[in-house]
């Protein structure tokens, strides 16, 4: 079982990365086309910039999930570094089931905030399409931020169960993707 | 005193800054009764992203990252070396340029420091430099990256405080210019008292091409900061203009940028930028929450009650940027810094561009100072040096910039001249 999960967890994480550069490169492309159409042939697009931003505010979300997935958001360690064996790994175990109730909380008033009436009836003033499917990134970024999370826990836990005190390394597929 | 503790506690433990800012955020509204706003985090969240200048960001990392793999570094270093590659300690003399130069592309000191150090840190030892000071020299050159545009902390602090990324930038370009002059005496007075190598000149076969190599990947910063300076285009589009040069220069000029690889830069780009604007994002939460009980304007109260001189007011900044600075990151400081005290900073009738500029050199201090500081352990991993002796290194170079601050500080006009040509 906890295979299946790790292999579920690792596919979203691919996909999250396939995302990301989808989406950059949809940035740029939209922003370098708009500076060409406006200085070269004074026809800008009208609805690049919000799109720019959607697009940026998509990949900040899902980026932030790829990074929990990583164990690479930012930290101060130093306390921490301090720490060996069992200690660092139950102190680990701990923040990580601290991180799982925080993610929790925010999907709970996340998924209520993007249920609301108002919330679907918002439309993007330059493109007319509603911003729902936006809003919708930031809510499914914290549920695969929750998920890698929660993911995380159990192999810690299955750890404690095996009685291997060694601290699973998370970075598997940024590995891969550097090889 | 609740949130305060449940902050640091979470902070100095270890939990993500991201999570612990959202700890805090969630303990300071259940602990003022203010549960109800919860519903309204997300759409905070959204809010604090949702506004064109933080697209310069993505951006600016596309032409870094572009010009890094295209071989940058070791191409500016050539040409750095042309012209002070001669003098005595002149690796040093080199490493400062190279610095000064990259700096003006890549725009962030942590990303700048881990390049440089692994190019100029072992090039320098075995030209018999001291490790120490080979790592202090490329640290205090990294530091540059955030003030010569583009600078990703000019971006964020331009959002923050709704002032002109334009002008920001332009405004960085004489304080750089005054700490690179900073770090050159130093160096000249290590060569004067402790010795360094003597310079060798250059003996590259064919100057020009080495010249020209340089000079490519110098003609985009000046694309940027002509464009900016003279209003034609934005930041943004600047950023998009520079990005598309970079990649014609990787990939026609220096032919060191495949398609295949275009995959992993824009990865590489959007894992990094993800890590900025969530930082951005959750900062501006907390700072949002925080306003809902006036502690912005009871900070304000208490700095003024201090003093009357914006000058003393200035030097309190740079103490209290610099002592968060040393146990918080640079970005979530700044952050969470500007929305509380810029009003303060206004009320003594200091410029916001000028606070800018302030603002970004104190955060860059805590870059590189113990415990927290990337800087230092970025250099550390990569000359494997101790904290210790890489620190004792590093203080005649912090002196300088701390020298540099205080006169930068007392003089607006460093900041301000430049600026004014764009009004």
């Amino acid at each position: 079982m906890l295979k299946i999960i790790k292999i579920i967890d690792d596919k979203i994480a691919r996909a999250e990365y396939f995302v990301l550069i989808v989406l950059m490169v949809a940035l740029t492309s939209i922003l370098s086309l708009q500076v060409v159409l406006r200085y070269f042939f004074s026809s800008p697009l009208f609805w690049a910039e919000e799109v720019a931003v959607q697009i940026f505010i998509c990949s900040s979300f899902v980026g932030i999930s790829y990074l929990v997935f990583l164990g690479q958001l930012v930290r101060v360690d130093f306390i921490i570094n301090y720490f060996t064996g069992k200690l660092r790994f139950y102190f680990e175990l701990i923040l990580v089931v601290v991180t799982f109730i925080v993610l929790f909380v925010i999907c709970y008033h996340a998924t209520e905030w993007i249920l609301r009436p108002e919330i679907k009836m918002d439309i993007s003033p330059t493109t007319g399409i509603p911003r729902w499917y936006n809003y919708l990134f930031l809510v499914v970024g914290f549920y695969f931020m929750s998920l890698h999370t929660f993911v995380k826990i159990i192999t810690l836990r299955s750890c404690v169960y095996a009685g291997d005190f060694v601290l699973p390394d998370s970075n598997e597929l940024d590995k891969e993707k550097d090889i | 005193m609740i949130t305060a503790l449940v902050f640091f506690t979470c902070l100095l433990i270890g939990l993500p800054i991201f999570i612990t800012l959202l700890l805090g955020t969630l303990t300071f509204l259940w602990q003022s009764d203010l549960t109800v706003l919860m519903s309204s985090l997300p759409i905070q969240l959204y809010g604090s992203l949702n506004q064109n200048g933080l697209l310069a960001i993505p951006l600016f990392m596309l032409v870094g990252e572009l010009m890094n793999r295209g071989g940058l570094t070791r191409r500016l270093m050539n040409s750095a070396d042309l012209f002070v590659g001669g003098f005595k300690g002149g690796l040093a003399y080199v490493n400062l340029l190279t610095n000064a130069m990259a700096a003006s592309i890549l725009g962030s000191a942590t990303a700048q420091i881990s390049v440089m150090s692994r190019l100029m840190i072992p090039t320098m030892v075995e030209k018999g430099y001291r490790k120490e000071f080979s790592a202090a020299v490329t640290i205090a050159g990294g530091l540059l990256g955030p003030i010569i545009p583009p600078s990703m902390l000019m971006i964020i602090y331009g959002v923050v405080a709704y002032q002109p990324i334009s002008e920001l930038f332009i405004a960085g370009i004489l304080p750089g210019i005054i700490i690179v002059a900073g770090f050159a005496v130093v160096i000249f007075l290590t060569g004067v008292f402790k010795g360094l190598p003597k310079g060798e000149h250059p003996q590259h076969e064919n100057i020009i091409k080495v010249l020209l190599d340089g000079l490519l990947p110098g003609s985009i910063p000046i694309i940027i900061i002509v464009c900016i300076i003279s209003g034609v285009m934005t930041p943004t589009e600047a950023g998009a203009i520079a990005s598309i040069v970079s990649f014609i220069i990787g990939a026609f000029f220096y032919k060191a940028i495949k398609i295949k690889d275009l995959p992993i830069i824009f990865g590489s780009v959007a894992v990094n930028t993800a890590t900025i604007s969530g930082l951005i994002a959750i900062a501006s939460v907390f700072g949002w929450a925080l306003s809902f009980e006036g502690i912005p304007d009871m900070m304000v109260e208490s700095i003024t009650g201090l003093t009357d001189s914006p000058i003393i007011f200035l030097m309190l900044v740079y103490l209290l940027v610099i002592v968060l600075g040393m146990f918080l990151e640079s970005i979530s400081v700044m952050i969470v810094i500007v929305p509380v005290i810029l009003p303060a900073a206004l009320s003594y009738g200091v410029d916001p561009i000028h606070f800018g500029v302030i603002i970004c050199l104190a955060t860059l201090v805590g870059l590189v100072t113990p415990p927290v500081g990337p800087g230092l352990y970025i250099a550390m991993s990569a000359s494997n040096l101790s904290m210790g002796p890489l620190f004792r290194a590093m203080i005649p170079f912090l002196l300088s910039m701390l020298f540099c601050m205080i006169i930068i500080a007392f003089f607006p006009s460093i900041s301000l001249w430049l600026p004014s040509f764009i009004n």
